[in-house]
This record gives structure tokens, sequence and C-alpha cells, in this order.
């Protein structure tokens, strides 16, 4: 899980998550949400910020 | 004298635009974005036209009269559908241009609407940019002898399935998409070449290694899974242009899909849910690397046995829900 750092939020439309295929991911970014990436984009490495998986739910 | 050009089904060749930032709904992607050649197997295509609307009959005339006659080009929408190799880029566009997630993990969560990114939101506004439409050109299928393409703008993903069978397309993944736009496609010479042609191998049934349903490893003959909502334009700026002011989506997402599976043991072990326990259970497709379908809430819906091969299967039609409000329906993790 990624969430975003203040320079991600600065990024142009070409750079960030919209320009790699998600606008769900770049608006959960910009109102700091955490989002799930398994193949993090070289270019948005030093703007995002990895975080702690939350647990998942038993069932 | 008769026109001498004419269209082989084969010379057709679709491309498909994919943000380079976003575009404002209403206006073609142009050069600067990626075009993509993906692994279209089928397709049909959109013709711009409109329904006739017949107005009131006059009292003493026994023919329509041309004056009751009106072209409903203000009500148009357009489909289209496609079929894909289920290739990872060609999965991952289809979901970014159906809820908006198109990098890998794509999570369908609760929050997705219309897919434009913003949670909840269920409209898209004639103008304003955003990242969550293509515009798709059909090379070679314009009527004229220049303008000899078809451009189709505006296009979202109203619809689409995820299958793999072991007894057809020898097991590779195939996804069944139809776009639906609201503006009229365009016959016109376009310029746009492929940026990228996706030559990647499809996933296949014969790769999945790891497939639990309730925890219970299942030998899965064919799976699927469809997505589908429904869409609307927003009236008629003017009724000159006939441009939209919009979309709207005018049902919710819903998620279903069917399991068929080796009837064994497992299928014991899971009849509590077969049987009806109205509680969502897992259901993880996966390969053992690069393909991971995780759906965490999946109700069976009237589960049978099919006897007719050598051996029996257990049909599990599923429909998959979210726990929460802002839970994920479906997880997938595709390279």
């Amino acid at each position: 899980m990624y969430k975003a750092k203040p320079s991600y939020k600065k990024l142009k439309d070409s750079e960030n998550f919209n320009h790699f295929g998600s606008p769900v991911k770049h608006y959960k970014l910009i109102n700091d949400e955490e989002i799930n990436v398994t193949d993090l984009p070289k270019e948005l490495e030093n703007h995002l910020i990895k975080v702690e998986e939350k647990k998942k739910r038993s069932k | 004298m008769a026109e001498t050009n004419f269209q082989a089904q084969s010379n057709i060749s679709l491309l498909f635009a994919k943000d380079d930032s976003t575009t404002a709904l209403g206006t073609a992607h142009d050069a600067s974005d990626t075009w993509l050649a993906l692994p279209v197997i089928s397709f049909s295509m959109p013709h711009d036209s409109a329904a006739l609307d017949v107005g009131p009959q006059r009292s003493g005339t026994h023919v329509q009269l041309e004056n009751q006659m009106r072209h409903r080009r203000d009500l148009n929408t357009w489909t289209f559908d496609v079929s894909f190799k289920g290739t990872p880029t060609a999965i991952l566009a289809v979901c970014q241009w159906a809820f908006g997630d198109g990098a890998t993990s794509a999570d369908f969560a609760a929050t997705v609407g219309i897919g434009n990114g913003t949670s909840n939101s269920t409209i898209m506004k004639h103008g304003t940019a955003y990242a969550n439409h293509t515009t798709v050109v059909f090379s070679n299928a314009g009527s004229d002898t220049t303008a000899n393409d078809i451009v189709v703008k505006g296009c979202i993903v109203q619809s689409f399935t995820i299958k793999e069978a072991v007894g057809s397309d020898a097991g590779q993944l195939i996804c069944d998409a139809t776009f639906w736009t609201a503006y009229a496609p365009s016959e016109a010479a376009n310029t746009i070449a492929a940026d990228s042609t996706d030559t990647a191998a499809p996933k296949s049934i014969f790769s999945k290694n790891t497939t639990t349903f309730n925890s219970e490893a299942l030998v899965l003959d064919s799976w699927d899974m469809t997505c589908s909502r429904s869409l609307e334009r927003i009236s008629s700026q003017d009724y000159s242009s006939y441009l939209p002011f919009g979309y709207t989506q005018t049902s919710p997402w819903e998620v279903t899909g069917t399991l068929s599976a080796k009837r064994d043991d497992s299928v014991y072990d899971a009849l509590s849910v077969l049987q009806g326990a109205s509680a969502g259970v897992n259901i993880s497709i996966d390969e053992s690397s690069g393909f991971t379908l995780d759906i965490p809430d999946a109700m069976v819906d009237a589960s049978s046995i099919n006897d007719g091969g050598s051996h029996l299967f257990q049909t599990i039609p599923y429909r998959a829900s979210a726990a929460t409000p802002t839970a994920n329906v479906w997880t997938l993790a595709i390279s």
C-alpha cells in the first residue's frame, strides 16, 4: 500500500496516475488515501511512500 | 457508374487511445496520446444514424405525412463490441475505460461509480477533462475513398466479461467489452499510427495453479466474471450539434459470473455454501505469478450439476458484492 508524498500533488496529469491509467488511484492519493499497487511505475517512486498493509478481514 | 472502392472486413484494424494525461469529454484524443494496437479478436462497428420518431396522425389522411417525422438525434447513443485476447495491457486498458483503475492491481471498489476517479461520482460532463474515456479508430472502415476511417470519441466501457475455458480458445483469457458513447462516429481520413503494438501472451487457464472457493481447492474447467451497468446521455445541448451535456450511470454495477469445476470432495466440503448460507465467501483464481483475481464476497446463485460430459462438473453461478460501501468487490493483479 502507498500514500502520496506532498510532491505527488504537484505533478501534472501527464506525470501522475492519470498518465499511468488510473484516475481512481490519482484521486485517492490526492485525498490522502492509500492505494494498492503491485507494479509501481518507476517515475512515481519518489512521490509515494510505502505504508504497512492493513490486515484483511477474516471470513 | 458504380464506385470501385470496397471494404474488406479483414483490412480493418482498431486503434485505442490511452490518455497521456486527461482529455475533455467530447474531444477526440490526438497524436500526443498513446495509441494502442491491442490484440483484437472480433468487433462490431457503430454507424452515425438516428431512430425515426413518428408524430400524431392527422385526421382524414390515410398515409403518414413527411412532416410527421422527426429523427431523434438528441437521443442517440452508440455501442459496439470488441473481443480482446487477455493480455495484461488489454485487460488493464478495459479496466481503465470501465471503472477508472487500469494500474495493477486494478481494484473494483464499491466507490468506483462511473469511473472518472472521483469516489461515488456517477456523472461525466461534456468539456471536462477525464482519463477514463478513449477514442477508437476503425482504420479502413470508412466508406469514402479518402475519408476511409471511422473515429469514435468519448467511449467508455459499459460492460465487460473476462473468461477462460479449457475447451475453447486454447484456454486463453478472453475479454469481451461493450463500448458506449453519446458522440456520433465520424468518417474521416485519420493519420494516427500505433505507438505500441501489444504482442504479449494472453493469460491462460492452463497456468492457473491455485483456485479456491471458500478456501476449497477447485479444478476449474471454465470460469467467467461479468461487470455491467447502465449508462445514459444527458439531453442535448442544442438541436443542431446534438452534443450531450454529459453522461450518467443509471444503475449500480453488477458483478456476476460462473465457475465450472470438477465435481469432487472439495465441492462436497463447500456444500453449505452451495446450499445457500446468505453469506459471502472468497473466490481466488491465481497463477503462480502475474495473475491474482480475488473476489472476497461472492454468493452462490443456484448451483447445479453438469452431467453432460465424461465426468461431472459443478456449475457455480455467483454474484459478487462489497462487504461495505468502501470495500472492494474484486481486485485483479495482472502483469
